[in-house]
């Protein structure tokens, strides 16, 4: 599975906007993610582990907030994060109807 | 010799070299982040300090300024983490200031970092409310045995080498109702010159202390304001500067007269700072964060127009540097 960074998170993660994990599930992904870069754990989550408010997160098109992380993956699935546009009702639009590029992967 | 200065913006940081043609710009660094912080490790290296509004803060370092490596073991605040706003360093300790008001040490060139337990949990700092910046700890100083802390919109708290006190006393806090030890006392920054004498650049003033905080007074014969953010002092010279402002409702220049005003009795008087301002009506800012001295009579103004005024004997001429980046953030002379 493929997770894809924004790519403001250059600091973090350099040119590499994009890694190849092996995981069976999005908490497996999650912490494959973070033992690749330990770095990206406080860009992307808050103390509580909770995805930031401000970040989106997509696995294989379909919005998450990463609440529950038990669904399974595919070899060829996707956990993409996303910088959100934020501000006034915009937010929670956004999360509930993901853009309609990655809504058809 | 080369001066080397960090000039950190809301999109990103860049370093500007003085050598033998003049100074030159390299940057952006951290493209699109807010650069809110530089520091020096006791060994000589590099801090740097990342924020956004997505994806937090963290800590960078490096050994020559073009290489730079996360912090991977940061601070770990018991409230939110939202800024990291000033790094001190003292003997072989490094001390940062973070929002929401903590202050963290690392002694091991800021790979890891320890809270100051008895700041970052102190009696009733869960209920402090942030000013309009946020519930910073923005500034950290030290002199002799002597530490200070300076909140926003919570107060100036010292360490003579143990417990923590306040230090308000004669300060006129930004809220009516603030109550003496309370929060409230809305200090914008403090310079100390000794383990007695500071200034501190307040919301509703400026003041000096000759006891190391026990009490200040007003001194602001001859500013065209009493509000202002930054306040810096040029070691050599024993000069003090400050950026007035017109007014907490109106941030800018007193009629558009951007200048700095500096004080050769150590506060008792203050004039504008020599020459070299603009002309023309220039309605910036500096923050806090955006002036810096070098103890060896120069000083330099990042503002929020995102210039760099800057003088080289200690006042009397200044120049702005041959550069314009996004609103300035942090100033810091790293070389």
């Amino acid at each position: 599975m493929t997770v894809v960074l924004p790519k403001l998170l250059a600091p973090v993660v350099g040119d590499q906007s994009s890694v190849e994990l092996e995981a069976q599930t999005i908490a497996e992904a999650i912490d494959r993610l973070l033992e690749w870069k330990p770095g990206l754990a406080v860009h992307l989550f808050q103390a509580d582990g909770a995805l930031r408010p401000h970040v989106l997160c997509f696995v294989d098109g379909q919005a998450t907030r990463l609440e529950d992380r038990s669904g399974r993956l595919r070899a060829d699935s996707e956990v993409r994060f996303l910088q959100a546009i934020s501000g006034g009702g915009g937010f929670r639009l956004a999360v509930q109807s993901p853009p309609t590029s990655f809504r058809s992967r | 010799m080369e001066k080397v200065l960090g000039v950190g913006t809301e999109k990103g940081g860049f370093i500007l070299r003085h050598g033998g043609d003049g100074w030159s710009v390299s940057g952006p660094l951290f493209t699109g982040w807010k650069v809110t912080a530089w520091g020096r490790t006791p060994s000589g290296g590099y801090l740097c300090a990342l924020g956004s509004n997505w994806f937090g803060a963290s800590i960078h370092r490096s050994s020559d300024l073009v290489e730079w490596e996360q912090v991977e073991s940061g601070p770990d605040h018991h409230r939110d983490l939202e800024q990291f706003w000033t790094f001190h360093t003292a003997g072989s300790r490094i001390y940062t200031g973070v929002a929401k008001a903590g202050v963290f040490s690392s002694d091991d060139e800021g790979l890891t970092w320890s809270p100051m337990a008895d700041l970052n949990h102190y009696p009733g700092s869960d209920d402090w409310t942030p000013g309009l910046g946020g519930l910073a700890a923005h500034r950290i100083v030290t002199s002799g045995d002597r530490l200070w802390i300076a909140i926003s919109a919570v107060g100036v708290f010292r360490s003579d080498g143990g417990e923590l006190v306040r230090a308000d006393a004669g300060v006129t806090p930004a809220v009516d109702e603030t109550e003496p030890g309370g929060p409230g006392y809305c200090v914008h920054s403090i310079v100390a010159a000794s383990p007695d004498r500071l200034w501190r650049q307040d919301h509703s003033g400026v003041y000096r202390t000759d006891d190391g905080g026990d009490q200040w007074d007003r001194i602001e014969s001859g500013l065209p304001s009493s509000f202002g953010f930054p306040i810096v002092r040029d070691r050599a010279s024993g000069r003090i500067f400050v950026v007035p402002l017109q007014s907490d409702e109106n941030r800018l220049p007193v009629e558009g007269r951007f200048a700095a005003y500096l004080s050769d009795d150590d506060g008792d008087s203050w004039r504008i700072a020599g020459s070299g301002w603009p002309d023309e009506p220039t309605f910036t800012a500096v923050l806090r964060g955006a002036a810096d001295a070098d103890g060896e009579g120069s000083i330099y103004l990042g503002t929020t127009g995102g210039n760099v005024w800057a003088t080289h004997d200690a006042g009397d001429h200044w120049y702005a540097l041959p550069f314009t980046g996004p609103r300035i953030l942090s100033v810091k002379v790293l070389d």
